[in-house]
């Protein structure tokens, strides 16, 4: 006796069209948007507006000409790039604990490590600006960093334990029977191994600072004044598609570390 | 006279009453002396939960005793981690790393040690020569068989001559004709080499084609230590002889004992022969255990004669089997060739048994639990 598995085009049409209709309307809601705004940064004119007036990549020339967008954008990558080692290293080492079944806190740890993923970011935000102040943290980039780890994290701890759940434990003895101390083990056997998971974990923690405002306003000074911050001061002060043309980047940017990643993870 | 460990032959392993217990009150292996001899083949054999893997995960450092002791040539050892031990293992499953190729896993106990380069290659070279897979050395494991992934571990347990190799049933995942020419190999090159093995299997035959010595492990305890052959022909005690190849164990009480002959009433009413052992006691209840090939099949009742009814006749090629159930409802097994004179006999029909004194033993009594 054969099974053929079922498809969706053996469903009747009763079920299958408002299935199909579903999962279009949620595409739509993730698309539009997108499809709306992006063309703007393209427009001739400084207006949000269509039809658009003509093509042009004159917002893309002052996102990279104006000093303070081209600061912005400096800033972002720099405290991004910080923040993305600071909380992958962090993140791995903590979903390494927290796999132990031998580490008793596990649970009550864990929760606390995924926390800054439920608890409202104003709140930490000012949560960590009232410990800033007495350190001098506050208006410095190694406070913005620091604020932003604490957001990334969780990102890591969370894709990096996924990955751990399916690792063979028994790898890591039979490299302790070959003589590995434990951080040779870890650093030849469960780090390669684990990898994607680590880079994932790494591309999320990237795109969660690259895009965050709420800490960068309660922590950062001018001078770590990152490009959601300026486009948010932008949205107020001089509303022009510069602020899409960022927008635009950051999409580019964090999309093309996504690509990297399903390539490198594909290629093994 | 008490022999201390330093003046024992180098390569001398000795476990003095070691127990493991996870929450203080069941011992999963209690109070274990064992001395595993240099060059020796030492099989730990039981059923799961016996307390066999249980040692050898305590010899290889993944576990620590809860008491006792683990000395190598008199140095204790049962406090050091895995990695200062300087004993090989093959993992059931094999354990390969799955990123690296076959060379790179070979080779990883002699990168750790940071053994130069052209050195480590003649080695790992060496030791896939060994096992017969020098073409193979840039392969992923994930691209090779069970047995040739097997073969990779074993190499990768040996290359850096340990003092002690670890066997955790490493044939366990593989299909039986391929698990009798591993057996072979394995023991070739235990015996080449002159390492000393410890072998965990819960397969009783490839106990007894493998090793020097077997310890049969149960409840925590080992039950028999000795060679395949005192072991099958010797049973200790009434666990050994029923787990350690096919045996007939009878309830009897002891009436009288002759010299080294035991004469035992079964609970039938027939009076039997059996050897002396520490276990018989006059009146006491006791098992008299026979192996299947022992039993003969004979013409009439007589003194020492077992009377029974044919329940079941199983034809295996090479060797025919009857069950019999006795008059008072115990069940035997006759192993016997397929050319036998009662090689006829019916289901249903009537029989008699004898065996030799000589080949049936007195052991401990059936407990309630069995």
């Amino acid at each position: 006796m054969t099974m053929t598995q079922k498809t969706y085009s053996d469903l009747p049409a009763v079920v299958r069209l408002p299935l199909y209709g579903f999962a279009a309307v949620i595409l739509a809601l993730l698309i539009v948007p997108l499809a709306a705004a992006l063309p703007i940064a393209f427009n001739a004119e400084p207006w949000f507006r269509y039809p658009l007036s003509g093509f042009s990549w004159r917002w893309f020339e002052q996102l990279l000409s104006s000093p303070l967008w081209r600061s912005a954008v400096v800033n972002s990558l720099i405290i991004a790039a910080t923040t993305t080692v600071l909380a992958t290293a962090l993140g791995t080492l903590a979903a390494v604990a927290l796999v132990n079944p031998r580490f008793r806190y596990r649970n009550a740890v864990m929760a606390l490590a995924i926390s800054p993923m439920v608890v409202p970011v104003v709140v930490l935000g000012l949560g960590l600006f009232i410990c800033f102040s007495p350190l001098g943290l506050n208006y410095t980039y190694l406070g913005v960093v620091l604020a932003h780890t604490v957001l990334a994290t969780p990102f890591v701890v969370v894709t990096v334990t996924a990955t751990l759940t399916r690792f063979d434990f028994r790898l890591m003895q039979a490299a302790a029977n070959l003589g590995a101390g434990k951080v040779m083990a870890f650093r030849t056997v469960m780090l390669p191994i684990i990898s994607p998971g680590v880079a994932a974990g790494a591309v999320f923690a990237f795109a969660a600072s690259f895009d965050e405002v709420v800490m960068v306003l309660f922590i950062a000074g001018p001078d770590q004044r990152t490009l959601p911050k300026q486009m948010f001061t932008g949205l107020r002060e001089q509303l022009d598609p510069t602020i899409i043309a960022a927008a635009g980047l950051m999409i580019v940017l964090t999309g093309l570390l996504l690509a990297v990643l399903r390539f490198s993870t594909k290629k093994r | 006279m008490l022999i201390t460990a330093a003046q024992q032959p180098p390569g001398h392993i000795c476990l003095r009453g070691v127990s493991k217990s996870y929450d203080g009150e069941t011992f999963i292996v209690r109070d274990l002396d064992l001395d595993i001899e240099k060059g020796e083949f030492l099989t730990l054999l039981g059923p799961s939960g016996s307390g066999k893997t249980t040692t050898l995960m305590m010899l290889a450092g993944f576990e620590y005793p809860t008491s006792g002791s683990i000395a190598f040539d008199g140095q204790a050892m049962h406090d050091r981690p895995p990695e200062k031990r300087d004993i090989g293992m093959v993992f059931q499953n094999y354990a390969l790393f799955p990123h690296m190729s076959v060379a790179e896993n070979v080779g990883y106990s002699l990168r750790v040690r940071g053994v130069d380069k052209a050195e480590r290659d003649r080695r790992v070279a060496d030791a896939l020569r060994m096992v017969q897979l020098e073409q193979f050395a840039e392969r992923k494991p994930a691209a090779m068989s069970g047995g040739q992934q097997q073969r990779v571990a074993l190499a990768r347990a040996l290359v850096f001559e340990p003092r002690l190799v670890l066997m955790d049933e490493p044939l366990g995942a593989l299909d039986k004709k391929l698990r009798e020419d591993l057996q072979l190999e394995i023991r070739h090159i235990a015996d080449k080499l002159d390492l000393t093995v410890v072998y965990v299997t819960h397969d009783q035959s490839e106990a007894l084609t493998m090793s020097d010595r077997i310890a049969i492990f149960n409840d925590g305890k080992i039950q028999q230590i000795g060679t395949a052959r005192d072991i099958y022909i010797r049973p200790a005690n009434r666990f050994v002889a029923s787990f350690v190849g096919d045996n007939n164990c009878l309830c009897a009480q002891v009436i009288a004992i002759d010299g080294d002959v035991v004469r035992a009433r079964l609970p039938g009413g027939a009076v039997v022969s059996a050897r002396q052992t520490q276990h018989a006691r006059i009146g006491a209840a006791a098992t008299i255990s026979v192996r299947p090939e022992d039993l003969h099949f004979c013409g009439g009742e007589a003194e020492g004669v077992v009377k029974g009814r044919v329940c079941d006749v199983v034809y295996y090629g090479d060797q025919l089997r009857t069950h019999v159930e006795l008059s008072d409802g115990a069940l035997v097994v006759i192993k016997s060739s397929p050319g036998a004179a009662h090689a006829g006999t019916q289901v249903g029909a009537p029989v008699f048994l004898s065996w030799n004194a000589g080949q049936a033993w007195v052991l401990d009594p059936k407990q309630a639990n069995q």
